[in-house]
């Protein structure tokens, strides 16, 4: 409990009487005191009853729309307090909210006659984690203002905040979710290894050791079984990281997404031992570049760097500045025949043929798969984790890569997945996603290359049944 | 958020959310707006008193105790009514002299008491606190002088307050064990 001003000043009248009753001997200053402490004490006992009997028939009821929210999301809260008996002077419910939440504390005041007030309350939660509100604070005040007590009562709710990451990650082609895209992988040819192949017929050259017995006591001519070949897969990883991979909501952007995908591949070939080198491409080339190995350290060392990756620079170019392939400005300069000042205008930028090659060249993205394939010759496979924003500098990137004899995997996330304003607007949503598509299936259809795209599941099947709508109406 | 009013956390008490200007007078100094008939007519009794002990003095030390008692808490005009009861009253007179004085003035507490709570459980519970311990002091000052009455009543109403403080605490759980 604790005494307020108002029964100090009390108190000081009763020593005033006291200090005169000395003074001037007379007890009648005596039975004055005895009278005002007397008053005090009543008003005390009283508060002392009144606190403990409100305390003990006090309901609160502190309550949250959710227990398990996402990083930097934010819960409603209620704070409801039910008196049993009409409350004696006034009481305050105050919320603790956790200190890891960006909330005011709910306010609840019950006053003389009332029994039942509510309040309601917004709590931000910007780190992940397990948080507790503290008990309602209770503040009980006599109705002079003359004694106070604050106690708690009340339930705990607790928050589950989870981190923002990718959810319901959609791997595939076409909407078509891909099973699994890794694990044990076939060399395509036979050699020394432990899973048996094929039998084939002896022939000159080959060594007696692996003649086997019985298909040659079976078949009457000595056979040979072959095994399948057991190799490494030396695989190239590059992660475009360019501001434009930065698109898309806190922790669900097209750059986490492809993070996903680089992090479940990263796992798979320390699984399998294969050698897995990694490449980062920023805004201004180069960021990460991690030389094939198998060193345990190496899948560690890009792991960790993989998870600390983020978007660099500025938004690069648009689509609507995208570099034209020779033939593309080749047919778009056949167009510019006129004599009219914009065709004379434009005509040269057009004919510029070595433009295009010295444009590309410079494209962060087409000069790290150039400059890797140029130092890593025995890359079997790369695997490209990039957006569809820079679609020409892409494909010519491709055809760089799936020189020689390795296979090329790109994993593109469609920018149309990652925008706020594709639910707002499935029809054209869909008409970009089928441009996307076209573009997807163009990258497929190169030899030894195969394209998925990777974004959120939810996303994606909200614009391929717009699309299904679409074609029903038009039918 | 939506909230219901905030009543201000402080020493002045639950009435300071009142924002005109008399509310905060009577917040600040008369603690409560409350006045009953019942206290009023107490301060009759305490009229009669006073003039039968001073004549007009008598009335005019009353009209500065109703005026205290209109503007201030009722320990105030308890305070003032006890300063004029010396005043009125003759220094060698004894106790029966100034008794219904001060039983007048009790009486305006035990008023206050009464009206406030609505209980009338809490005023006998005063008027039994005020009518022990004022025996038992007078008792303490008829057999070892003044200075030990005055003694006496320091030290009970200080052990009674502070009890009380702990039985709350106790009451309310925050006290687990005997020795805390």
């Amino acid at each position: 409990m604790e005494v307020t001003r108002r029964y100090w000043l009390t108190a000081g009248v009763v020593g005033l009487l006291l200090l005169w009753t000395l003074i001037l001997e007379r007890p009648v200053l005596l039975g004055g005191a005895v009278g005002v402490g007397g008053w005090l004490l009543t008003r005390q006992y009283r508060f002392v009853r009144t606190t403990s009997d409100t305390v003990e028939s006090l309901t609160i009821d502190h309550q949250l729309d959710r227990t398990r929210v996402t990083a930097e999301e934010t819960t409603l809260g209620t704070l409801t307090v039910q008196a049993g008996q009409p409350v004696d002077g006034s009481l305050q419910i105050k919320t603790e909210p956790p200190v890891a939440s960006r909330a005011t504390a709910a306010v609840c005041a019950l006053e003389h006659s009332t029994q039942t007030a509510q309040t309601t309350f917004e709590a931000t939660w910007p780190i992940a984690g397990s948080f507790t509100f503290g008990q309602p604070v209770v503040t009980i005040t006599d109705p002079l203002g003359l004694f106070c007590q604050v106690t708690t009562v009340g339930p705990t709710p607790s928050v589950t905040v989870e981190p923002r990451a990718p959810r319901d990650i959609h791997v595939g082609e076409g909407g078509d979710r891909i099973a699994a895209g890794f694990g044990q992988h076939d060399a395509g040819q036979t050699g020394s290894g432990l899973t048996p192949a094929e039998v084939r017929q002896y022939t000159p050259g080959d060594a007696t050791k692996r003649i086997d017995w019985k298909a040659t006591a079976r078949l009457n001519e000595p056979h040979v079984r072959e095994f399948e070949a057991e190799t490494d897969l030396e695989t190239l990883l590059i992660v475009d990281h360019r501001a434009s991979m930065g698109a898309g909501q806190p922790g669900e952007t097209k750059l986490d997404f492809g993070r996903q995908v680089a992090l479940a591949l990263v796992e798979s070939a320390q699984e399998l031992g294969d050698p897995l080198g990694w490449y980062g491409v920023g805004d201004d080339g180069l960021t990460e570049t991690f030389r094939p190995s198998t060193d345990t350290s190496q899948y560690q060392t890009v792991t960790s760097r993989l998870q600390a990756l983020e978007p660099t620079g500025s938004e690069g170019e648009s689509d609507a500045t995208a570099i034209l392939n020779p033939a593309q400005a080749r047919r778009r300069a056949e167009q510019l025949d006129g004599d009219s000042t914009f065709d004379t205008q434009l005509r040269p930028f057009f004919q510029a043929g070595d433009t295009y090659v010295q444009r590309i060249a410079n494209k962060p993205l087409f000069s790290a798969i150039q400059a890797a394939t140029a130092r890593h010759d025995s890359i079997n496979r790369t695997v490209i984790i990039t957006d569809d924003t820079h679609k020409t500098e892409l494909r010519e990137a491709v055809e760089v890569a799936r020189q020689g004899n390795g296979q090329v995997t790109v994993f593109l996330t469609p920018s149309v997945l990652y925008e706020s304003q594709t639910i707002g607007n499935l029809d054209d949503a869909y008409q970009r996603y089928t441009d996307f598509e076209t573009f997807r299936q163009e990258l497929s259809s190169v030899p030894r290359v195969s394209a998925f795209e990777v974004g959120p599941g939810d996303q994606l099947a909200s614009v391929l049944s717009a699309g299904r709508e679409q074609q029903v109406m038009s039918q | 958020m939506t909230t219901t009013p905030d009543p201000k956390q402080s020493d002045s008490g639950p009435t300071d959310n009142q924002d005109s200007t008399g509310s905060v007078w009577d917040s600040t100094f008369r603690w409560t707006e409350q006045r009953d008939w019942i206290e009023g007519s107490v301060l009759l009794l305490v009229l009669a008193t006073f003039w039968f002990f001073g004549g007009s003095w008598g009335a005019i030390a009353w009209i500065a105790v109703a005026s205290s008692w209109v503007v201030f808490p009722p320990v105030v005009p308890v305070g003032i009514g006890q300063f004029a009861l010396i005043a009125l009253t003759p220094s060698d007179g004894g106790l029966s002299t100034v008794l219904p004085g001060s039983l007048a003035l009790l009486a305006l507490l035990v008023g206050d008491v009464m009206v406030k709570t609505r209980d009338p459980a809490d005023g006998l519970l005063f008027l039994g606190a005020a009518v022990i311990i004022g025996g038992g002091v007078l008792g303490v000052v008829s057999t070892s002088g003044m200075g030990a009455g005055v003694l006496g009543v320091v030290m009970i109403f200080a052990a009674v307050s502070y009890l009380l403080h702990r039985l709350l605490l106790f009451k309310l759980g925050h006290l687990t064990t005997a020795s805390e």
